[in-house]
Formats: structure tokens, sequence, C-alpha cells
């Protein structure tokens, strides 16, 4: 028995091995050897010394976090009248189904509907309001990446929902409870784990958004994604770009911790 | 009546094309135990959502102290609800589970602790307000339920097969404590099972439902004595029930023999159906006996044998009997008079009322 669960196992410790320790292994050895290959801690001394890798720092919590509010804000309903709706899975299926498409492919296609001449624009003018700059600012860049992430939210908020039991929104009714304070009472509470799962796949992700950055911000935007691809592609300086990544790393692990699930132990409250 | 405190008039429900209750008219007093019992399907669920509000009713008022509470929301009822799965809310304790409603009405602090201690003593929790609701057992769960729901002082408390989920003992167990609550609270309690066992020993009156329709009501005893129906006779405990012919009043042919019984008001020849309870025939030998019947299997239940025979009919008799007897024996069965309830086919409640009324007047003249 115990030779077989080894055997089985081979595949995932390779992956594991391959692509998870070794590259995070090699970033954080990058990140101690400056631009000519010297052992050094300066990265780590210019990124926490330098207002600019602050300001991006806090750029890219900031624009992930406006990202993230704003999926929430759009997935919440949404995922709730979907699990209302007969057909929910389908309805579902027609959400999940952009996802299927690379991102590159509908980051063009935005740039399309938002340049000059695009279907945006066209818009605005048969309204009155005249050709307006969308692209390269940096509201088409929020608009565009909560597009993205928005069905990674509503999934995990929709089964968080859809796994409610119905009697407990009747009992609560049956207790004396408003539509609101059901809804802040019970629903809410109990499909918060939803939420929580739904916040770590579109907030962590969104920390290193680097292509959308460029194509739809047109540069507005500086996060640290753009920041580590600059250091590996035009300056070289591998050193640092290991550094914001191992900086990203450490703050991933931290969102994580907080937003994951604990378990509540009993009589800890009052 | 007196005290009516719900009334139901011509209520329908209709799912599409499926009645799931057909006109469904009664009162309830205050103050009483009722329970609706039927098969699952039978619409008894369906009449306890109408009553909490949960779902609409298709056609018909349903009143609530003599004012219409068609259209009034759940949260706007006085009445409360123990559900069938108990629907604790798993994010809170049994404190703020039994507090919730409380807390939604803005009961005082000091008041809300007075009302959910006092509450879990009734259920006999007390000690068990800090615990989470997965720590406690099924049983502890079900008394947090009614707890959460007593607590609010309904006028009527909805019961939807709380003890379902019960083992046998619990359940037995909780069946007197209910009974007992109910009392001692002197609301009106209305509650759903498909459990004859349940129902008899609990109620004060009982509606049989089946296919959307109550087909008799009554309290326990009138109901097992005088079964409306096939149905009825059937769910209500085990019985045989065969084929028989009205003579006259006062006499019942079965299997080729004459009768005296204790039903009258039918048509001469009319044909029946007789229902005799298992624990109403008594063995005895075939010279004393009133039917002879060969024992097919015999199965000790510890109070009772469970003797199952058949006539030279073919009909079955299920016996039950404190004597034993030998597998494959020709054994007699004998009966009283008044074991035997005559049944006509497609009678309804009014006309079975009226029927039983006007005959018991003249027996009563007779005395």
């Amino acid at each position: 028995m115990k030779k077989y669960n080894t055997f089985y196992s081979v595949p995932y410790v390779l992956w594991l091995l391959l692509f998870v320790i070794a590259p995070l292994v090699l970033i954080v050895y990058q990140s101690f050897f400056n631009i000519n290959g010297q052992l050094t801690l300066s990265n780590y001394r210019e990124y926490f010394g330098s207002g600019t890798y602050l300001r991006m720092t806090f750029n890219s919590i900031w624009y992930a976090f406006i990202i993230t509010a704003v999926t929430l804000l759009i997935s919440y309903p949404t995922a709730y009248w979907l699990s209302q709706t007969r057909h929910k899975q389908l309805w579902l299926l027609l959400i999940i189904l952009p996802t299927w498409i690379n991102l590159l492919l509908k980051a063009y296609a935005f740039i399309g509907i938002f340049s000059q001449a695009g279907a945006a624009n066209h818009f605005f003018e048969f309204i009155g309001i005249g050709p307006q700059q969308i692209l390269f600012t940096k509201g088409s860049f929020i608009l565009v990446a909560a597009y993205i992430e928005i069905p990674f939210m509503i999934l995990p908020i929709f089964n968080a929902i859809d796994e409610l039991n119905p009697s407990l929104v009747n009992a609560s009714r049956d207790l004396g409870a408003t539509n609101w304070q059901t809804f802040s009472k019970v629903i809410f509470p109990l499909t918060l784990d939803g939420v929580k799962a739904g916040v770590q796949a579109v907030f962590i992700p969104s920390l290193s958004l680097f292509m959308l950055t460029r194509l739809i911000g047109g540069n507005k935007v500086i996060t640290l994604g753009t920041a580590i691809e600059e250091h590996f592609l035009v300056t070289q300086n591998w050193g640092m770009g290991s550094t914001i990544g191992v900086v990203l790393i450490v703050a991933m692990v931290v969102i994580m911790f907080a937003t994951g699930e604990r378990k509540k132990k009993g009589g800890q409250r009052r | 009546m007196a005290n009516t405190i719900i009334k139901f008039s011509g209520v329908n429900k209709r799912y599409g094309d499926t009645m799931a209750l057909k006109q469904i008219d009664f009162e309830l007093e205050q103050g009483k135990f009722y329970t609706l019992l039927g098969p699952s399907g039978c619409g008894k669920t369906t009449i306890l959502r109408i009553l909490a509000g949960f779902t609409d009713a298709s056609a018909g008022t349903i009143e609530f102290e003599g004012k219409k509470i068609n259209d009034l929301p759940a949260n706007k009822r006085k009445i409360n609800t123990v559900f069938q799965d108990y629907a604790l809310f798993p994010h809170l304790n049994v404190y703020d589970n039994v507090a919730f409603g409380l807390v939604l009405k803005k009961t005082a602090k000091k008041v809300i602790h007075e009302k959910v201690i006092e509450a879990l003593r009734l259920v006999q929790l007390s000690g068990y307000e800090e615990r989470e609701i997965s720590e406690i057992s099924g049983g502890q769960q079900q008394r947090v339920a009614i707890a959460r729901a007593i607590v609010n002082e309904p006028e009527v408390l909805l019961l939807d097969e709380p003890l379902s989920a019960l083992d046998a003992k619990l359940r037995t167990a909780m069946q007197v404590e209910l009974r007992q609550l109910q009392q001692r609270l002197g609301i009106t309690f209305v509650f759903v099972t498909h459990d004859q066992g349940e129902a008899l020993a609990m109620s004060d009156e009982i509606f049989v439902m089946n296919a959307g329709e109550i087909l008799q009501q009554g309290a326990p005893v009138d109901i097992y004595d005088e079964p409306i129906n096939h149905f009825v006779a059937d769910f209500i405990g085990e019985s045989n029930i065969v084929k028989g012919r009205m003579l006259a009043d006062y006499q019942v042919e079965i299997l080729g023999h004459q009768f005296e019984c204790a039903d009258a008001g039918m048509r001469v020849n009319e044909p029946v159906e007789v229902v005799i309870r298992p624990e109403d025939l008594v063995l005895t030998t075939v010279d004393k006996a009133k039917l002879t019947v060969t024992v097919d299997t015999q199965v000790f239940r510890g109070d009772i044998y469970e003797i199952m025979s058949h006539d030279d009919a073919g009909n079955e008799w299920l016996i039950h009997s404190v004597r034993k007897t030998a597998v494959g024996q020709q054994v007699g069965i004998y009966f009283e008079p008044e074991d035997i309830h005559v049944m006509r086919f497609g009678e309804s409640e009014e006309d079975f009322d009226a029927r039983l009324e006007s005959y018991e007047d003249d027996a009563d003249e007779k005395v």
C-alpha cells in the first residue's frame, strides 16, 4: 500500500521541485547579488531605502485593492442573483467562458474597443460627448483588470451562496428578520469564506499585473510587476528584479494567511 | 369554535400543473396540539409553509386571530417554526442562536439574557450557552431549535418533522417532552409528521392528509377507532381490511358469515370495507372461532407475537397475540362486534360525521 502511494506522488513531487521549489530558491538566491555579480544585501537596502520602490509597492497594493473592491462589488450581487435563478449552471458557464480565452487576446480586443476610432468612442460620438481618451488611462486599466478577474471572484462566492442551506434564510425570516437583516446577519457571514477565497484569487494576482499596465494602462500605472519586467528584460538587473519578486512572494504569503480560513474555536467570543 | 386562532378557508396551492393542496378548510383552536399526518408529498409541509409565510396560497384565505394574513410576510407573523433540519445558524453559538429573534426586536440586553436562559432551561439545556452548534448532538440541536422558537413567545409554534432525525429512544423521550412543553406554555402547536405513532401519542387532534386533501380530522382515539376509509385505516396503525356487505343496520357480512357490528346508517346490501385491528383479534380454538385461519409466520416482538395468517378465501390476517401458536396450525380468531369498523366507499368526512351522529343518537335513545 505504502509503495503505491509514493509511486503516484512522483509527478506531483517532480512538479513541485521543478516549478515551485527550484524557482523560489533561484529567486531568493539571485536577490542577494548585485548587478556586478557580488554577494550583497544592497538590493534589499535599495528597495526599502528608495522612495521609488516603496511608491511602486504602494501603487501595486492600491491598484490591486481597487480592482478587488470593484470585482467584489460586482460579483457578490451577481453571484447571489445567479444562485437564485433556474438554469444557474448555464448562466455560470457563460461567466466562466471568457476565462478560456487567452488573456493577451482579450487585452488586444480591448485595445480595439478603447482606441481613438474604437467602438467605445463611436458610441461617445453618437451620444454627443465626442471622442475621449480611454485607452492608456488608469480607468481603462482598472476596468479591464476587473473584467478579467471577475469570474475568479464570482465562482467562490457563487459556490458559498449555493451551498447555503435555504432553510437558514427561512429561519431568519421566521424569527422576524427583514430582508436586509437576513442578509447582514445570516447570508453574508455564512458566505464570508467564499468572499475571502475570491479576494485571494483576485488580489494576489492583481499585485503583479504587468502586461495590462502596459497594453491598457500605457504605463500610466507602474506596479511591481512592471518593475520586475523592466529589471529582467531591459536593465538586466536580475538581482533587483529577484528582490522585488521576493517581496511580492512574501506579500502574497502574508495575504494568504490574513484571508485564509481560520477554524473558529468554540466559545471564543464574548 | 370559541378560541379560533387560525382559520383556513378554501386554500389551494398549485405548483405548475400539480395541485399540492386542494380546497383545504380547517380551524385551529388556541392552546391545542395539532398534528398534520400523512405520507410524504401529501401537502402537510405545504400547509406549514403557508402558515409560516414562506410560500403563498394560490387561492383561499388564511386568518390569524380573525385577521387575514395571506399577504403578511413571515417576519411579521406571531408564528415561529422548528425546522426539520433545525436550521440553526452555524456561525452563532447556542446563546446567540436562541437570542437571534430577540436581538432583532431590539430587546434590552438584560431582558434577552433572562429570556434566553429561561428558554434553555425549559428545553433542559442550561449551561450550554457558550457551545458552538457543531459541538452539540442532534437531540441537543433540536432543543436549541425549539428554544430559539419559543423564546419569541409565539402564539403558534410550527414543528416540521422535528423528531425524524433522532434515534428511536430519544424520539420517544422528546415526544413526551414536547407534549409537556406545549401544555406548560399553553400555546398552539402544529406538528407535521408521517409517523402515525408520534401523531397518536402527542396530539389533541390529528388531521390525516393524503394527496393534498384532509381526509379525516379528529382526536387520536376517534381516528384510530373509526377510520373514514381504507387509506386512513391503513395509515393509522396496522389493520386488517377485508371486503364486506352491509346486510342491515348493525349487521355486516364478511367472507360469507354474518356478524353483528356497531355501525349503521348505510343502504341495505351496500358493499363496504371492514377494518379489524390486529390487537382486537383474539386467538381461540377452532370451535369457538368467528373465523378460522392458518398461521403463516410468527414473529416475537417482545410484548406480543406478530402472527401473519390467511383464511380460506386468501385474505391475510395480522394478529397481535400475547399467546404463542405454531406455524402451519389452524387457529380460530374471535372478535367483539365493536371491534368491527365498517367503512363506506368514497364517503366524505361531513357525511361520515353526520351518519355517525344520526345513529349514535338512536343508540342513546334506546338506552
